[in-house]
């Protein structure tokens, strides 16, 4: 009988491990998951229900390229120095900063700033390390990096691939908790940028940044799922705390429209808005600073 | 006796086993149907299983192009899924079968929601997780 299910074991765990191997191997076919009867203990089913969760803000690149798209030079001086990497101490904060230096990445890469991308690339690499976390950044990308360092399309697209795998890999080998603090660390990252470049009165950049509301409202709910982990406390109170702050935005919900323009694409318009006082729009940039400061500090 | 250890130190790397499954299907199955695309840094993957519903709310900015990609383990069987807006209005359906791909542009900024569903179990055999992706790519900027 022993015998029998010591079998069973081994040939389902060859099984799963041999599907492993299959699947990282780009372009193969389906792998199939093993079947599960594994009881879990609470942790275990906690973290379980928090992978199920499906959680999406937009990327800091998004934010980048609007800044570019209205006309804005590139300024190294409103990043976080990558000569900071080395003085992060504490998974919390390193998670944080390596969000942060994931938006600054995207903001380099989104104005054509190779040496600077290469750069912050490696910083991105040098944290993930000191997290032990570096086993999503592959020696492929980085040769894929190497190689398209003088095409800004491609270059966009490794390094959107490689945070977005970065993020898959913790929330996979059950960090789930450091994905979601690097997340937030780059959605401050980039409204901070947004508020520097806003100064001037641009009114798409406004209009941006009143848009952030919705993000943060995400933010917001997906941290409440982690209920009173320490690691993500701090950082929940001060997102609710910039939240306070959004909701003096001015905002209507309308009416969803589609149509078709002349292509066949489909269009979805609404008759939705939001929009941001001078006093909210300035609370918010000065509130972002504090926070930027707060966490890139050492 | 070092043999039974070994096995079942080895089965308790299981659960971690699947959820790599899911990320390398996501990298290989969904992928690819982003070119031309530049990928949310987000991942929206999960295992799920028979009668599971999901729900995950994104933002859309206005004036850009968007692809939306459903992809499901096939032993999941038929997934559905649905776009609506916040107010619930249906704006896009499919299944992992036909529709698996979206292509859109938002006029203005707005919240989507999309509603996954996993078919119930039609047998009673063990039951079997799957992954499901919902992956987003915003139109390459020039």
């Amino acid at each position: 009988m022993i015998k029998n299910s010591i079998r069973l074991l081994m040939a389902a765990v060859t099984c799963s491990v041999l599907m492993v191997s299959c699947g990282d191997e780009p372009g193969k076919g389906n792998t199939l998951p093993p079947v599960n009867n594994k009881p879990d203990s609470a942790e275990e089913a906690r973290v379980k229900e928090l992978q199920k969760i499906f959680f999406s803000i937009p990327s800091p690149m998004e934010m980048a390229s609007l800044i570019k798209e209205k006309g804005y030079g590139f300024d190294i001086s409103k990043l976080n120095a990558v000569e900071n990497v080395e003085k992060y101490t504490g998974e919390t904060k390193q998670a944080i900063n390596l969000g942060i230096y994931g938006a600054d990445l995207s903001y380099a890469a989104i104005f054509d700033e190779k040496q600077v991308t290469m750069n912050y690339f490696a910083a991105a690499k040098n944290l993930a390390g000191k997290m032990g976390v570096d086993g999503a950044i592959t020696g492929e990308i980085i040769e894929r990096l190497d190689k398209n360092q003088e095409n800004r399309d491609s270059l966009l697209k490794i390094v959107s691939e490689a945070y977005a795998d970065l993020n898959s890999y913790l929330k996979e080998s059950q960090r789930i908790e450091i994905s979601a603090l690097l997340v937030a660390g780059g959605w401050l990252e980039a409204l901070h940028l947004s508020t520097i470049y806003s100064q001037d009165g641009n009114p798409a950049i406004r209009q941006r940044i009143a848009e952030q509301k919705y993000a943060l409202n995400n933010l917001v709910d997906y941290f409440s799922k982690f209920g009173d982990k320490p690691n993500l406390k701090e950082m929940g109170e001060d997102l609710k705390s910039l939240q306070a702050i959004f909701n003096q935005s001015n905002s209507n919900t309308g009416k969803t429209t589609t149509s078709k323009d002349a292509s066949g694409m489909v269009v979805i318009g609404s008759s939705s808005s939001i929009s941001l006082s001078d006093e909210t729009l300035k609370a918010i940039a000065t509130k972002t600073e504090e926070l930027r400061t707060k966490y890139t500090s050492f | 006796m070092k043999k039974i250890a070994l096995i079942l130190s080895l089965a308790a790397l299981l659960p971690f086993v699947s959820n790599a499954q899911c990320r390398a299907f996501t990298k290989n199955q969904c992928l690819p149907e982003l070119q031309g695309y530049v990928q949310n840094e987000n991942y929206n993957s999960a295992l799920l299983v028979p009668g599971d519903e999901a729900e995950l709310l994104l933002t859309f900015y206005g004036g850009k192009e968007y692809r939306m990609v459903l992809c499901a383990h096939p032993i999941l069987g038929l997934v559905e899924y649905e776009v609506k807006d916040t107010n619930g209005e249906l704006i896009f359906s499919g299944n992992s079968d036909d529709k698996q791909i979206f292509d859109f542009k938002m006029a203005n900024t707005q919240q989507l929601i999309v509603k996954i569903k996993v078919p119930e179990q039609s047998s009673s055999v063990s039951t079997h997780e799957g992954c499901v992706s919902v992956m987003v790519g915003a139109k390459e900027l020039k």
